[in-house]
């Protein structure tokens, strides 16, 4: 019987069995194996490349690149150092997505909303748009957009021309440019004026919001008052701040102007048409997730049509559409890596040549890009994070 | 008013109406639906428009000016890549062994089968039919494009069968399909690969001369059957209350996230060979397959976490109080609950990671986008980027098109959202 009494008495688990001494074991163990297994690959990494005669260091960047980066136009040439080579990438990076990002929300809610309108073949078209967009790989469309689209158009001889302002050929589309003049220096002091004024009364109608209880179209008169002060600055100052650059056909070539090269619009186009189709399914929920009771109280209070939207709809439906649309941004800009396909050197694409060109795999990819990205992807959750702070049900 | 009960006569229908079925004319609907307002008349306009405006050219383009027949010409570099002629008929096995578990699968777990005996039966129909030939416009040379109509007849017949050993019915049919699942991968790998340099009937294809649609397909499935068990464990590891686990998941998880999947493959192609000691050469394929898998992996954890998350704390209380140890309760009663709820999530996971292997082409992979584009270069299919390019997108639609449709099946058959 002994070993019956020993059952309930026994004051202590040994140590073997106490969950706690485990649970620490088990993570030591696991730390020891992980900083085992890493240190195991570092090492036959360095002697890899010491094998290689190139250490790991940042020297490198220094070196001339001897490549050229052909957009934008003479911002890279040669005999500039690889980290120049990176900055003009990273540029153009944070170019294309900032652009798509624009143009893919607008297109996308456009769409979103499209999808639930009472017009049946807007609303059917706008289903197909989206379903026939979603199930095709992104970089096989851009490269269809670019090889199939834009390296179609017409030879620089016979351009699409509109008046004097627009030619389209397959060296890319060109618009008119406005130069700064001796005056731009004043005009930009107006826009800052007029960006202060704008800010004033933004800061004024929040404020009579949160005082009356009123709802004026803030964000209408923040943009009108900008724009006012802007037309006003440029109609009294005496010369235009800024004079037109026509494109001009010369030779072979279009000089002047403003010049969208075929690949930055093949890539703008293909990530806005594919985000977009995914930004209008978000926008559809978000709407849809507003319950038909808020529209209809809304009706009762005698709101008009606009009304309802502006202040019962889009403020429910914004807390729906929001979290998901920004992990949307986030994928556009790591989708916009793709634009190496069609040869647009983005930062992917310059981190690529530059690895080839000196050997210098670790500290491209890990050093460099990767962070790039990280860094972008944390802006955007932090972001969203604080978003969805912000707009958080305030429950009493 | 007396009630006849043999039918209803006038006397009757005049007292008691039915009530009013929407019912329109071709014009009612067309007012209705269309031009019910003035914008919405405005907008009809613009949407012919648009459909006009793009419809028209492409149109033109696909029936008079394209030229289709560089695809029938080069079906078998597109879909296999340089795979070796005399040995596609092991493709094709694996094909039909597909077709075969789809039918089965479809029998025992799916309901209404009958419209995948239509399915299958309409494509032996076409395989032994000759319209397919005619249809394709081709003239002459037809013999390369045999292979097939006899390849769909095949998969007709196989999916029939599976139908058919499906009909057996009872529980041990729908283990064998389950079990049919698990076990397809390591022998379609197997059939693919052969035995060795010199073996009579089944020599070794090597992986630098998989290709086509076929890579597309192995380097996506085996992300994701890899990436389904490192994905729960790096879920796990990410929801423990242990630290280590904690932090290591969470830089894992967020890492691979964080960065767009290029960076990963041009990262698994030049730094796996410098991790690893000098004698240890990995193949070009593999280490594609280990950068897709450690990605897919990374979205499978956070899938897998939200599942987890869902699954209320009295499953784990109860798990805890039948006395079962952390990995049983894991195993028997949370793991099962929350991996059925993430269902619709890994199918859309499934389907985004079957486009994102285009991107192979990016570090030299044969698959099917490159395949496409390396026929361009070729002089006959100059020019022929659009027919290609079109062509490989529609095969990435249907290919994803059919995955939505399984899992929109898996889900009607797991019942989600009405238990």
């Amino acid at each position: 019987m002994t070993s019956s009494t020993n059952l309930y008495t026994s004051k202590a688990t040994p140590f073997w069995r106490d969950e706690r001494v485990l649970q620490l074991a088990t993570q030591i163990v696991t730390l020891l194996v992980i900083l085992l297994a890493v240190g195991w690959l570092v090492r036959n990494m360095l002697g890899a490349l010491e094998l290689r005669g190139i250490p790991p260091s940042f020297s490198f960047l220094n070196l001339t690149s001897q490549f050229d980066i052909g957009q934008p136009k003479g911002w890279h040439i040669r005999d500039d150092p690889y980290w120049n080579a990176f900055l003009v990438g990273l540029y153009n990076t944070i170019l294309v997505s900032f652009i798509g990002i624009i143009l893919a929300t607008v297109w996308g809610t456009v769409i979103g909303i499209a999808r639930l309108s009472s017009n049946y073949l807007i609303a059917k078209l706008a289903q197909i748009y989206v379903e026939a967009i979603r199930g095709i790989p992104l970089l096989i469309f851009m490269i269809f957009v670019y090889q199939g689209i834009f390296m179609k158009f017409p030879k620089v001889d016979d351009s699409f021309i509109i008046e004097d302002w627009l030619y389209i050929n397959v060296r890319g589309i060109y618009t008119v440019r406005g130069v700064p003049t001796e005056t731009f220096r004043i005009y930009s002091v107006i826009l800052f004026i007029g960006v202060l004024a704008a800010a004033i009364v933004a800061w004024r109608l929040i404020r009579k919001r949160r005082m009356t209880g009123r709802l004026p179209m803030t964000s209408l008169w923040t943009v009108g008052t900008f724009v006012t002060v802007a037309i006003v600055g440029w109609v009294i100052l005496p010369d235009a701040p800024l004079s037109p650059e026509y494109p001009l056909p010369k030779g072979f070539n279009i000089q002047g102007g403003l010049r969208w090269t075929p690949e930055f619009c093949a890539v703008v186009f293909a990530l806005v048409i594919y985000t977009a189709s995914f930004v209008a399914e978000i926008v559809r929920g978000g709407i849809m997730s507003v319950t038909k009771g808020q529209i209809e109280a809304a009706r009762s209070l005698g709101l008009s049509g606009i009304d309802t939207m502006r202040i019962v709809i889009m403020p429910q439906a914004l807390r729906v559409i929001i979290p998901p649309l920004t992990s949307t941004w986030m994928s556009l800009t790591k989708n916009s890596s793709l634009a190496l396909a069609v040869g647009y050197p983005d930062v992917v694409a310059i981190a690529g040549t530059v690895q080839m060109q000196s050997g210098r795999a670790v500290e491209v990819w890990f050093m460099m890009v990767m962070p790039v990205y990280l860094t972008l992807s944390l802006l955007t959750s932090a972001f969203g994070n604080w978003y969805n702070k912000r707009m958080k049900i305030v429950e009493r | 008013m007396t009630i006849n009960v043999t039918g209803i006569d006038k006397e009757i229908r005049s007292d008691m109406l039915p009530p009013p079925i929407e019912r329109y004319t071709v014009l009612g609907w067309i007012v209705k639906n269309l031009f019910s307002s003035w914008y919405n008349g405005i907008l009809t306009f613009v949407a012919i428009g648009i459909v006009f405006a793009i419809g028209r050219p492409a149109i033109i383009w696909a029936f008079s000016q394209a030229r289709w027949v560089v695809i029938p010409f080069n079906m078998a570099n597109l879909m296999v890549g340089v795979y070796p002629r005399e040995e596609i008929w092991r493709v094709w096995s694996v094909v039909y062994l597909i077709a075969g578990l789809v039918g089965l699968t479809w029998r025992t777990q799916f309901r209404g089968h009958s419209r995948g005996v239509i399915v299958f039966a309409l494509m032996i129909l076409l395989g032994i039919l000759p319209i397919n030939l005619a249809f394709m416009g081709m003239d002459g040379e037809t013999i390369r494009t045999t292979t097939l109509p006899r390849g769909m007849a095949g998969v007709g017949i196989g999916g029939l069968f599976g139908i058919l050993v499906g009909q057996v019915g009872g529980d041990r049919m729908k283990r064998l399909s389950t079990y049919g699942w698990l076990w397809f991968y390591p022998v379609a790998i197997f059939l693919i690969r052969g035995i060795s340099q010199d073996h009579s009937i089944m020599p070794l294809v090597k992986t630098s001369q998989w290709g086509g649609l076929m890579l597309n397909t192995i380097v996506s499935s085996t992300a994701l059957v890899l990436g389904l068990p490192i994905g729960i464990v790096f879920a796990l590891g990410r929801r423990s209350q242990l630290p280590v686990f904690r932090t290591v998941s969470i830089v894992f998880i967020e890492f691979i996230r964080g960065v767009p999947l290029i960076t990963i493959l041009f990262t698994a192609q030049v730094m796996i060979p410098l991790f690893l000691p000098e004698e240890i050469r990995i193949d070009n394929l593999i280490r594609a397959m280990i950068g897709v898998t450690l990605f897919a992996a990374a979205y499978v954890a956070e899938i897998v976490r939200g599942g987890l998350q869902a699954i209320p704390r009295g499953q784990y209380e109860a798990s805890d109080a039948l006395a079962l140890t952390k990995a049983d309760g894991l195993r028997y009663i949370i793991l099962p609950q929350a991996l059925r709820t993430t269902i619709p999530m890994m199918v859309n996971q499934a389907i985004g990671l079957s486009k994102d292997t285009s991107l192979l082409k990016i570090v030299a992979m044969m698959e099917l986008l490159s395949m496409a584009q390396m026929l361009t270069a070729n002089p006959d299919y100059i020019g022929t980027q659009r027919e290609l390019l079109t062509f490989v997108m529609v095969v990435f639609w249907l290919v994803t098109y059919m995955l939505a449709y399984a899992g929109r099946r898996l889900e009607l058959a797991q019942e989600l959202g009405k238990r």
